[in-house]
């Protein structure tokens, strides 16, 4: 079977048609851009590989009712959007609000992450900030700023995925960049040079 | 949330992020950059949020390089078959609905839960642990830690035990019984024609040794003459001989416990 040059559309409906194998495709085509959007929203490892599994899952589930109206990966983003404002709530009721100086106790991602002979000692030390700076945002904010970031999504997107006016969108965006902006300026990192 | 609402000191904080991300029409965005060129604040500001933007972009990068695969082998069958596991209304399965109900819900119905969850084990784990089962005599036997009773098998004889591992036979037991009644019976038609006899034997007595005393009425002051206390010591001795025939017989208990 040929997939490689095949869109997501058309495997799409191979898996409809019955094909076993389609669906993986999916997956592996967007399982890392879809965990970096759980991580980013989430702030954790185990948080981010669960919601990314339960996104697919619950992509193959609703297949059929995938219209081709939007792209694969906007109805993913939305699925894995949604995934997280969830456990977010759930989290909440918990009373876990903020991940401000969460440790990573065996997040083995982040440790590769910071073990990468790719990235520099003043690069790990960037990374880190800006983990802790985007983790120490209230959970709102975090996910206004990471689908905006993450996923270029537009403000009219946000406020419908969120179910909030675009105004609120973008008084919560601006709020966002200047908490970020006064945490990392705290830590030394002006630019992005991680 | 006061932070949500805070803008910059123009009070363009949404114009300012319309205009970072290039959501602005054209009239807006040539108004907010003749703003611009004349608000050092507003300057400064889009100058940093650029940079933040950099920089969680860079994040956003290495994320993405790093970014761990996901396993889903196990969750989707390979023949694509949607909507095969049950789910409510909500798309959520039975687990999911279980999980988002505790989740949901106060900690102590959740400790209250978990409680009650291993009450349930403990009492199972403790019949599990005193079950018995046992044969004897032809029987199985099924006992639990929780209920002493004991539960047979109603096709196999039923046997009764008078002392701890020492079960004899219910039939057994009735024959003796049977047997046991018959010789109390007998011994009891024995005793009464011995007494009828004693009786009749002192009566015959009286009546030989007392032929006069029918002819009239003796006098209560009297002193008894010396053969009639003879004759009263006959009827006493009469009497004993009679009252030694019942004391010779075997007594009721004694034939019982010679039964068992």
């Amino acid at each position: 079977m040929e997939i490689a040059g095949t869109s997501d559309e058309q495997i799409v409906e191979r898996a409809l048609a019955g094909d076993g194998d389609a669906f993986g495709e999916i997956v592996r085509r967007w399982e890392r851009r879809i965990f970096a959007l759980a991580y980013g929203i989430l702030g954790r490892e185990e948080d981010a590989r669960d919601a990314t599994q339960e996104t697919f899952i619950a992509a193959f589930r609703n297949l059929k009712g995938f219209r081709g109206d939007a792209k694969v990966s906007s109805w993913l983003h939305r699925i894995a959007v949604n995934q997280c404002i969830t456990r977010q709530r759930r989290a909440r009721v918990r009373g876990e609000t903020s991940l401000e100086g969460a440790e990573e106790d065996g997040a083995q991602f982040v440790s590769e992450l910071e073990a990468s002979p790719a990235v520099s000692a003043e690069g790990r030390e960037q990374t880190e900030a800006v983990r802790r700076a985007v983790n120490a945002l209230p959970p709102e904010l975090r996910s206004v700023v990471v689908m905006k970031e993450f996923e270029d999504l537009t403000f009219q997107e946000i406020a419908d995925t969120l179910g909030v006016p675009l105004s609120t969108v973008k008084s919560r965006l601006y709020t966002a960049l200047k908490q970020l902006r006064l945490r990392l300026e705290k830590h030394g990192v002006q630019a992005a040079r991680v | 949330m006061n932070k949500i609402q805070e803008m910059n000191d123009c009070g363009r904080g949404e114009q300012l992020v319309a205009y970072l991300y290039g959501e602005t029409g054209p009239d807006e965005r040539a108004g907010f950059e003749r703003h611009l060129s004349a608000c050092a604040a507003c300057h400064d500001e889009l100058t940093a949020f650029g940079q933040v933007r950099e920089t969680v972009g860079a994040w956003r990068a290495e994320l993405l390089t790093h970014a761990p695969t996901v396993t889903t082998a196990g969750m989707i069958p390979a023949a694509t078959a949607p909507r095969a596991t049950r789910t409510d209304s909500h798309g959520r399965t039975s687990w999911g609905a279980l999980r988002e109900f505790f989740a949901l819900s106060p900690a102590w119905v959740r400790y209250g839960s978990v409680a009650a969850a291993l009450v349930v084990c403990a009492l199972a784990a403790l019949a599990v642990a005193n079950a018995q089962v046992r044969y004897e005599n032809g029987s199985f036997a099924f006992s639990t830690g929780l209920a002493r009773e004991t539960v047979k098998s109603p096709s196999v004889p039923q046997t009764l035990s008078a002392n701890a591992g020492d079960a004899v036979p219910l039939d057994q037991l009735v024959a003796e019984r049977d047997a046991a009644v018959r010789e109390l019976q007998e011994t009891r038609a024995q005793l009464d024609d011995s007494r009828a006899a004693n009786i009749e034997a002192v009566y015959h007595e009286i009546d030989d040794t007392q032929p006069n005393d029918a002819g009239g009425p003796s006098a209560p002051n009297v002193e008894p003459t010396t053969r009639q206390r003879r004759s009263t010591g006959t009827q006493r001795k009469s009497a004993r001989r009679a009252t030694q025939g019942e004391d010779d017989l075997p007594r009721l208990i004694d034939l019982l416990s010679s039964g068992n």
